[in-house]
This record gives C-alpha cells, sequence and structure tokens, in this order.
C-alpha cells in the first residue's frame, strides 16, 4: 500500500494499517530523535512519537506527507525533551554508561563524531548512516531538496571520514 | 563513493561501509508495541469476515453527522448541544451519539466541545462523570485541566477539578496525557494525573493500600515487598521510569509473573524498552485494540 493509503486507512480508525506505518517510518522518526536526545530516551520516544501521531491522524491535510508531518512531531517531542532540562552534551557520557559491549562503545564514538560536525550534517548523515535510509527518502522527510541532500552527505562524509581517521 | 552514499542499492563503498558497522548497535529495530499488536487468534479470514460483519452491523451505531448535539435522559436539559456548558443541578444521564452513554454527576462542569462520526470531544473544568462507549479506540476524548483522557473501547470514570483528574478504568484501556507525558490504564485499574505533572503509572484498584501508596510516593522498599502478581504491570511501568531502580523492580516482577521467554527479562534488565512491552503484552490483560472483546456492559 502506498503511503497515502496507509495514512487514510489509519485515520478510518485502520490500527494495522497504523502498525504499518509504524514500521515504515519508526526508522525516520527515531534517527530525527538520535540526533537531539540519548540514544536509550530516542529509543523510548519512537513510540511516544508515534502515540502523539495516533492522536493528531486527523490534523494531516495531506496523507502523502506523513513521513515529513510524523517527523516534525519527533522534533517537537525532542524539543520538549530538552526543556526539561536534559543536555545533549551529556550523550557520549550516557551512551559509554550503558555500553555494554565495545561494539556499542564504539558506535557511541561514531555518533559523538556525526554531533561534533556542524548541525547541517547530523540528521542527513544519521538518517542514512544509523537508519540505512537513501538520500531520497531522507529528501522526502525532510524537506531538503534531493542535491541538498546529496551535498550535505557527501560533505558531512567527508569530515567524519577524518574525524574517525578513516582512510579515503 | 558518491552513489553508495546517497543511495544504498548502489554497490558498496568501503569507507561507508566501515562507518555504517561502527555505528549498526544504535540502528532502530522496528517492533510490535504493545498498542498496535495484531491478534492472530483467529484464522485469517475467519477474523475479516468476522470483522467485516460486525462494522457492517455497527455502521449505523458510529455513524453521526458532524456537531450534532447528544440526547439527554433524565435530566434538567433536552439535549446537550455543542459549544454548551451545563452545570446540572442534578445528575443526568447523556446518550454519546449511537455509541454508548455518559452520567454527569451533579454540579459538573461539562462542555460539548464535538462530535463526529470519528471523534467526540467534551470538556470537563471540574465533577465527576461516568462513561460507556462501545465504538472503535479514541472514539470520544474528555479534555480536563490537567490533561486529556481519551478511549480506548471501554468503560471509565473520570473526576477532576482545576488541578487534577483520575481516572478509574471499569474495563477496556483508557489513555491519559499531556504535555508531560502519557499512560495507558488498564480495566481494574487507575491513574491520576496532577496540572503540570506526569500521568502516574496504572495501579489496580486490588492492590493493598501499602502498594498503592508505596506507587504513589514511589517507594521502593515498600513497593517490593507488598507487590501481589497483579501489580507486575505497575512494577513494570515504573521500570520504565525509574531506570536507578530498574533492576530491583524487574527482578521482583519477575518473581510474581515471570514473562514466556527469559531473554525478555535479561533485555528488558539491560533497559530495552521494546522487552518491557513485550512483557506487558505477557501479562493477562485485555487487549488495547480488543475492544468488541472487552465490552461488558453495554446497556
Amino acid at each position: 500500500m502506498t503511503e497515502e493509503a496507509l495514512v487514510r486507512a489509519a485515520m478510518a480508525g485502520d490500527r494495522e494499517a497504523f502498525g504499518m506505518l509504524y514500521t515504515r517510518f519508526s526508522r525516520a522518526v527515531h534517527g530525527t530523535l538520535l540526533v537531539r536526545m540519548p540514544p536509550a530516551e530516542a529509543e523510548d520516544a519512537v513510540q511516544d512519537v508515534f502515540l502523539q501521531a495516533m492522536k493528531r491522524l486527523s490534523d494531516i491535510r495531506d496523507p502523502a506527507t506523513f513521513g515529513g508531518w510524523i517527523c516534525s512531531i519527533a522534533r517537537r517531542r525532542a524539543v520538549d525533551h530538552f526543556r526539561r532540562g536534559v543536555r545533549h552534551e551529556e550523550l557520549p557520557e550516557h551512551v559509554q554508561a550503558r555500553a555494554d559491549s565495545s561494539l556499542r562503545a564504539q558506535a557511541a564514538e561514531a555518533l559523538a563524531a556525526i554531533l561534533s560536525l556542524p548541525e547541517a550534517y547530523h540528521e542527513t548523515l544519521v538518517l542514512r548512516l544509523v537508519e540505512g535510509m537513501s538520500g531520497a527518502e531522507i529528501a522526502s522527510i525532510t524537506g531538503l531538496t534531493p542535491e541538498s541532500v546529496r551535498v550535505n552527505l557527501h560533505r558531512g562524509f567527508v569530515l567524519l571520514r577524518e574525524k574517525l581517521g578513516i582512510g579515503a | 563513493m558518491d552513489d553508495y552514499l546517497y543511495d544504498p542499492a548502489a554497490p558498496p563503498a568501503e569507507d561507508v561501509v566501515e562507518i555504517e558497522r561502527r555505528l549498526q548497535p544504535l540502528r532502530y529495530q522496528p517492533r510490535n508495541v504493545v498498542a498496535f499488536r495484531k491478534r492472530r487468534r483467529l484464522p485469517l479470514l475467519a477474523a475479516a469476515a468476522a470483522v467485516v460483519l460486525v462494522l457492517a452491523g455497527a455502521a449505523w451505531l458510529w455513524t453521526w453527522p458532524s456537531g450534532r448535539s447528544w440526547k439527554v435522559e433524565g435530566g434538567p436539559i433536552a439535549r446537550l448541544v455543542v459549544g454548551e456548558t451545563v452545570q446540572p443541578e442534578q445528575s443526568m444521564l447523556v446518550r454519546v451519539a449511537r455509541i454508548g452513554w455518559m452520567r454527569v454527576t451533579q454540579n459538573s462542569t461539562v462542555t460539548l466541545e464535538s462530535t463526529s462520526s470519528n471523534r467526540h470531544r467534551l470538556a470537563m473544568s471540574s465533577g465527576a462523570i461516568r462513561v460507556s462507549v462501545w465504538a472503535p479506540p479514541r472514539s470520544i476524548t474528555i479534555r480536563t485541566p490537567a490533561g486529556d483522557v481519551t478511549d480506548l473501547g471501554c468503560e471509565f470514570v473520570v473526576r477532576a477539578d482545576e488541578k487534577a483528574t483520575s481516572v478509574d478504568v471499569v474495563s477496556g484501556w483508557v489513555q491519559l496525557d499531556n504535555e508531560t507525558g502519557d499512560v495507558l490504564v488498564p480495566g481494574g485499574a487507575f491513574s491520576e494525573m496532577q496540572l503540570g505533572g506526569q500521568p502516574s503509572v496504572p495501579v489496580f484498584h486490588s492492590a493493598t493500600p501499602e502498594f498503592r501508596s508505596a506507587a504513589r510516593t514511589f517507594d521502593v522498599e515498600t513497593l517490593l515487598r507488598t507487590a501481589r502478581r497483579r501489580d507486575v504491570l505497575t512494577l513494570l511501568m515504573l521500570a520504565r521510569r525509574h531506570p536507578q531502580h530498574r533492576d530491583a523492580l524487574l527482578v521482583r516482577a519477575q518473581e510474581l509473573y515471570a514473562p514466556k521467554s527469559e531473554e525478555t527479562v535479561l533485555r528488558a534488565r539491560a533497559g530495552h524498552d521494546d522487552a518491557i512491552w513485550g512483557w506487558v503484552g505477557d501479562l493477562p490483560l485485555p487487549p488495547a485494540k480488543g475492544w468488541v472483546r472487552n465490552w461488558r456492559d453495554l446497556r
């Protein structure tokens, strides 16, 4: 089913359709949260965002823009989190504290490297490198043009590779 | 490099793959969330046929023209009109469109904000109402000063004043939410929210007074000592909110009601929220979307 058909079905009360939207967009929501919140809390917040979205489904004017709409809810959710006093700078320590393996610590280090780059690169790099989304998918949910996404990915990746000491 | 970086379907670039590999543990794995979970107890075709029959039979019940008033039975007025605020001097029984009824107690202040086939909204600034609806989840929302109360197919009682709201769920599930968070409350349990505060975790009425009090003040020692089998949902929800006490709460929860898989416990104790929800799914609670079967009191 298309995104639009799923949204229309969900708006009509079809929970299975909403579940499919969750499956389809939860990574985009998670990536959007991950650049703004500690990973453990981002994971928790994904469900909060979808519950909020379920409540506000009737607010969507264009069902074809569900991805961008739910990611904007995720951004607001992260802002609320921030307002409640959790400092973004705590991220690397937080991740390392709950790291139960060297793999997780390595992931935390790579994420911290992304977040140390200029902000314009955060979301595109996380959505691509953490969540595995394509440039076209990133463009559709961020509102950037595909060409802007491509440029952000390329420039950001060059800086990231340098930070992590990975050869070209 | 550029092509693979933009399009993961292109031939992989070594340096991009290396960074993807490092970040892999952070990738989100979509999971079955309890609120959206599909139940598969009936063969698919039989279930589909049953759903079609139920929907066809009930379509008329759920249809309601946008903005139409509700009928009042046994009260001082004949109809509850959209936009109108009432404060009855005696309790009144109101028909909630065609999907149920609502008992508004004496001196409650209630405003019918909107009505339609999919959604009815009500505001209550003070007082108490008992609502019974037989309809898909989220058919009715009651706005109170401390937050919103939304049905997930059920019967429940809401009490509110300018500072706090409490909800006792008789059957089905109810959601309480405000700007600080939300909570799902099953039949037999209750929750409260103070103005500006997070809705409390659900606690069953069958819990001992000691446990109920300890849940309110988050007295961990008393919670662990007085918890009974029925209180496991409360322990699990508290474990989500208080990571520093997560381990103790989950160990006690496991003693009282272990989930089907030992791995669920291990992952829950390691802080994986989906494992806690999986555990909740193993508890003998009404299904969030099984509102048809939840209904016991249609009258």
